[in-house]
């Protein structure tokens, strides 16, 4: 980041100072005809380049006299910035010669007299001019020092003005970084003397066409490819330097390097190295202009005259005379009036302000308060972005850990802490969130060798919301460690300030505690905090999660209500659906989780129901604990974009235990004219026992089941669906053979069924037999095989519970 | 009178110099001997002078052998004379003889010294007796001079002032005051439009008009600093000058803080030079400031309510006429131009009652 603060306009070579050179080439160009037209007459003019530090003084003069050697063949004298050499115009004369002759020792060194050094020096120069022919540009730089020191007398000032005015042999580009009192003073030998050229600070589009220019300068292609996208960026640079040219070649680098891990590391280092540069504009103006502009700036946006007489105890008159010096020093501007009557006035670089407010701001707040506004001009509102980046650091934090290379991780939580601290409303707990994010990912192997890391850390952060973070972390470690007593103590180190805590803080903390000291204790603490905190409300999905979990099933269903009721954004409802449905089946409470998802349904949205059933299968699958199931799951839901059987399955399961039998038999109907053949093909036999459970499920109410089975479309469905599928089904349903015989029966009973199915129909014979093995023996072999599977002997059983387990409901156990 | 150095009248030469910086009488003869080096017809008789004897030619002779008085060696030939000069104290006698030696010079020669009110400061600020006997000493050499001969005084300030204070104001009667007038409008715009087609700047005719009619007045410097600003902005913005970007550089820039230092000179000479009136002057120059124009009754009006009854509104009107903060027409006095009335209403700070 340092690199463009030492951008050094006489190293750079004349290619880059033309290609980075922006804004200012009509007063360059109108500049350069100026001296060439005065150098073929007979009077010449003389210049003063006014800019404040860093407006870009040493680049246009750079340019400029390198542009006259090239082109016109000039000879160009750059005198040093500081003078230490001159204190009379007969140094200042010696030093020309000097450096124009490219000497070491000076051809005067023997005169005593400054004045005959002054008229030898003079005649050297002029006698040089006439034999070369070549026009002399000498480049003169604080030309306030100059003459406010060097020359101070007014002789030499006089005598001065008398050399450039009569037959000067050269032309004098002098620089300022405002108007000079001995140039403007009406009693000083050079009031009015100077051409003035005014740097003015580079406009938005200038500051776009800069770091543009930059970027192409140095090949940095990926940055140039996303010049639309960084808009927002440029606008932050511009917002800061406030279209200073030095200062915004220093945020160019942030810009170029993207926001890295340690932002606010070098942000801090980026106004450690600006500190020179302010200190040495600050010594520009006296100490009352610096009093009042302190004032100005730690006064937050706009301020009056009134208001920064108030706050520095002076009059009024003396702050308006400071506050008109400090605009002719460009350090402030007039900043609307805002009550329609009142001149406002504010600070124009951004990043002064920030600067002096670091300095002299209140020890805890200073940092915080400049990277606050740092972070909320960079991302503008793009909170995807600053999410993002948040994302970014917490990852590095963690391979930082992984890696077992610790060193940054303090640099990384403190820039994520000042991330979130720019967006309170937002993003206030945002360290926790973004690495809760990247814990989350880990399994019990990767993190019992990161906990001795996190543990060391904790020991030696010393702030204390990081400190806290970190142990936040800790306990959510060894809670999937399954280790207690350590996370009850790495909790005992959380020391948050639950005020600052957002929604998300709060849920993690509450998660935590529910783990150290159970969920009981958490949801009544939870229930606490829904009182006292406002931003608790956002908790009530987890608060009702850990209200089912602990059987206060009223209570969580009130909660859930609630967190619904807040809730319009449609991802969002979609996930608190599957978090209510899962959390409730959890706590077995069937019915009051059939009672959410039916009310999901009713939103509406199919996307909707089929997220949700995605929780159940995988809560079914988790619960089975069946690593083989499990990959079967992923490999069938493939797609998502696409609607996989599987969740439709899913689906009428739940509708078939919950009170809308008819939607589930509507969407199995939907789903097979969809899918077609393909779809009957594999997912027939759960579709049938749907349909089975449909059928046997006492639970559905009779008026339900009437409708079912005497719509005669619903009918004809089924019956044409088990008559295709339940043969084959017999062999190959599994654990839930018993239920779909018992569905047979149903279904046959309730006269669904036309004619007999088999081997359903031996098989309910056999059954129903007085000696069933008997009756099983006078089958056929491969019927009998059929049906004793279906029926269920003793050692088939047996068999089927050593592979699947003993499950007596196959969908929402 | 850079004009008259570059375009002589015929049969003239013009010898020009600026002696701000000169601080003694010896150091003015210097400087002096060192331009009329410059000139040929001058040169050669002090070349001359070197053969007969006197006090010019022995000093002169110091350095004649090894240089020529030529303009490639004029700054040596400055030093040598300096070091080679008898004492401080012979410069009357040496420049009596060098005037009289040009007055065998053939042909006129006008000698302009620039800033001559500066230098005199010079000698006043450093030995207010030995200045008084340079004016004396200079009044009668110029008035022993052939008509050939003249001196053409300049200066950016007026020194009556200051040797009215040490009165001696006599020692320069005998020279004919020549003050530069304002141009009038017709002047002005022509003036106007010159300068920005010099500085090759297109301008809309209604930016010229603008930019006469904003100063309201025909001062060169005047116009040439709100002129300085448009052409600045017109070669930044790369544009041709328009009106609203006259009004816009005339209210930013020219009265705003950016040249408040430039004209600042206006309010605080009163302090340093008016002396009992500068109180009185500030009230009337504001109240001008804030009605444009009033009669002499009525500035007697606003002097009594600012209790100020005892000065009389005509002096402090007649000291501000000469000073050409106002001009009085027909009764009416105003600021002299609308660009002074402008910044004083904006710079100035107001004064309400002092006693």
């Amino acid at each position: 980041m340092s690199e463009p603060l030492l951008f050094n306009p006489s190293r750079a070579s004349i290619q880059e100072l033309e290609r980075t050179f922006v804004g200012r080439w009509q007063q360059l160009q109108a500049l350069e005809r100026d001296l060439i037209a005065d150098a073929a007459g007979s009077s010449r003019r003389h210049w003063q380049l006014i800019g404040p530090r860093g407006s870009g003084k040493s680049h246009f003069t750079e340019l400029l006299s390198r542009r006259l050697a090239r082109d016109q063949g000039w000879e160009v004298v750059r005198l040093p910035e500081e003078h230490y050499q001159v204190s009379s115009v007969g140094e200042l004369l010696e030093q020309i010669v000097m450096l124009l002759e490219q000497l070491d020792l000076s051809p005067f060194a023997r005169e005593r007299n400054p004045r005959d050094v002054e008229e030898l020096a003079l005649q050297r120069l002029r006698n040089r001019r006439l034999r070369s022919s070549k026009p002399m540009l000498v480049i003169l730089e604080n030309l306030g020092i100059l003459l406010g020191r060097q020359l101070s007398a007014t002789r030499e000032q006089s005598k001065l003005r008398e050399i450039l005015i009569g037959d000067s042999p050269f032309t004098l580009l002098t620089t300022s970084t405002s108007y000079v009192d001995e140039a403007s003073r009406h009693d000083a030998p050079f009031y009015d003397f100077f051409q003035i050229v005014t740097l003015e600070d580079l406009s938005r589009i200038d500051v776009a066409q800069l770091v543009e220019a930059r970027a192409e300068w140095d090949g940095d292609t990926q940055l140039l490819g996303q010049m639309e996208q960084v808009r927002q960026r440029i606008d932050a640079i511009f917002h800061f330097s406030g279209g200073n040219p030095r200062l915004v070649l220093a945020l160019y680098g942030i810009l170029r390097r993207g926001v890295t891990e340690d932002l606010n590391k070098q942000l801090l280092k980026l106004l450690d190295e600006v500190t020179p540069y302010y200190q040495a504009r600050l010594g520009d103006v006296s100490p009352q202009m610096v009093r009042v502009l302190t004032a100005m700036t730690l006064s937050d946006g706009p301020t009056t005259p009134a208001e920064v007489a108030r706050r520095t105890r002076l009059t009024t008159t003396q702050i308006t005379a400071n506050i008109s010096k400090l605009t002719q020093e460009r350090f402030v501007r007039p900043g609307g009036r805002p009550d329609g009557r009142r001149r406002y006035y504010e600070v124009v670089d951004r990043l002064f302000r920030l600067w002096l407010q670091m300095r002299e701001g209140g020890e805890g707040r200073r940092k915080l308060r400049f990277l606050t506004e740092f972070f909320q001009r960079w991302y503008g509102g793009k909170n995807a972005e600053l999410w993002r980046d948040a994302t970014h650091v917490a990852d590095v934090f963690w391979q930082e850990i992984r890696s077992g290379r610790p060193a940054r991780c303090a640099d990384l939580l403190a820039t994520l802490e000042y991330l979130g601290s720019a967006f309170p409303g937002e993003y206030r707990d945002l360290i926790i969130e973004s690495l809760a994010e990247g814990l989350e990912a880990a399994g019990p192997d990767d993190l019992a060798p990161m906990v001795p890391l996190l543990e060391k850390l904790a020991s030696e952060i010393e702030d204390a919301t990081r400190k806290s973070a970190v142990n936040l972390m800790l306990t959510r470690a060894y809670r999937t460690l399954g280790r207690l007593e350590p996370a009850r103590q790495a909790f005992g180190r959380v020391v948050l300030d639950e005020s600052t805590l957002g929604a998300d803080g709060l849920n993690l903390y509450l998660d935590a505690l529910a783990y150290v000291a159970g969920a009981p204790e958490a949801f009544k603490k939870g229930l606490v905090w829904l009182k006292k905190m406002r931003m608790m409300k956002y908790c009530q999905l987890q608060l009702g999660e850990l209200g089912a979990e602990v059987g206060e099933v009223g209570r969580a269903k009130e909660l859930f209500e609630a967190h619904l009721a807040q809730t319009d954004c449609v991802n969002c409802r979609r996930l608190a659906y599957k978090r209510i449905f899962f959390a409730l089946m959890r706590s077995r409470a069937y019915d009051a989780a059939m009672e959410f998802m039916g009310q999901a349904v009713r939103d509406g949205k199919a996307e909707i129901e089929i997220r949700a059933m995605e929780a159940t299968a995988r809560w079914w699958a988790e619960k089975l604990k069946d690593a083989e199931e499990l990959a079967r799951l992923a490999e069938e839901w493939g797609d998502p974009d696409d609607v996989p059987p599987w969740y439709v399955y899913q689906l009428v399961c739940v509708r078939t235990h919950g009170d809308r039998p008819d939607d589930a038999l509507r969407l199995m109907r939907g789903v097979q004219v969809r899918y077609g053949n393909g779809f009957w093909d594999q997912f027939s036999g759960h579709v049938i026992e749907c349909l089975v459970r449909i059928a046997v499920n006492h639970d559905i109410p009779s008026d339900v089941l009437e409708w079912l089975v005497g719509d005669r479309s619903n009918r004809e469905f089924l019956a044409s669906a088990c008559r295709a599928e339940m043969p084959r089904l017999a062999s190959s349903a599994g654990r839930y053979r018993r239920g779909i015989l018992d569905a047979y029966r149903v279904l046959v009973a309730r006269d669904v069924l036309p004619g007999d199915i088999e081997p359903y129909a031996a098989a309910v014979s056999v059954v129903s037999s007085e000696d069933r093995e008997k009756s099983l023996a006078a089958l056929h072999p491969e019927m009998r095989e059929a049906v004793s599977f279906l029926i269920g002997t003793e050692r088939s059983q047996r068999k089927v519970e050593a592979e699947h387990g003993s499950v007596s409901n196959p969908t929402l156990n | 009178m850079a004009a008259l150095a570059d375009a002589p009248q015929p049969g003239w030469s013009v010898a020009m110099a600026d002696f701000e910086y000169v601080e003694h009488p010896a150091e003015f003869l210097t400087e002096l001997v060192a331009l009329l080096l410059l000139d040929d017809p001058v040169a050669r008789l002090l070349k001359q002078a070197t053969r007969a004897p006197g006090a010019l030619a022995r000093w002169v002779a110091v350095v004649s052998p090894e240089l020529a008085f030529s303009r490639p060696e004029i700054g040596e030939l400055k030093v040598r004379l300096g070091k080679a000069l008898p004492s401080t104290a012979a410069w009357p006698e040496l420049t009596e003889e060098l005037l009289a030696l040009m007055s065998k010079r053939e042909g006129s020669l006008l000698i302009i010294i620039d800033e001559f009110p500066m230098m005199i400061g010079n000698f006043i600020q450093r030995d207010r007796d030995s200045a008084i006997h340079f004016l004396k000493w200079f009044r009668a050499q110029r008035q022993r001079l052939p008509g050939h001969i003249r001196f053409l005084l300049g200066g950016s300030v007026n020194i009556e002032p200051v040797l009215e204070g040490l009165g001696v104001v006599a020692l320069l009667n005998d020279l004919e005051r020549f003050h530069l007038q304002p141009m009038e409008r017709e002047k002005s715009i022509r003036f106007v439009r010159e300068v920005l087609a010099g500085e090759g700047c297109e301008a809309e005719e209604d930016a010229i008009i603008t930019i006469t009619d904003a100063i309201g007045t025909g001062v060169h410097f005047f116009l040439q600093v709100l002129l300085s600003e448009c052409i600045s902005e017109a070669r930044r913005r790369n544009t041709t000058l328009t009106a609203d970007q006259v009004r816009s550089a005339y209210e930013q820039r020219v009265l705003g803080p950016f040249s408040r230092g430039r004209f600042s000179h206006y309010q605080s000479r009163l302090k340093s030079n008016y002396g009992p009136l500068e109180q009185p002057a500030r009230i009337v120059l504001g109240h001008l400031a804030e009605t444009e124009s009033a009669t002499l009754q009525e500035l007697r009006q606003v002097l009594v309510i600012a209790s100020f009854a005892d000065v009389p509104a005509s002096d402090v009107v007649a000291r501000l006429e000469s000073d050409f903060y106002v001009t009085v027409q027909r009764g009416a006095v105003s600021f002299s131009s609308r660009f002074l009335r402008d910044w004083w209403r904006l710079n100035a700070p107001a004064v309400v009652s002092l006693r």
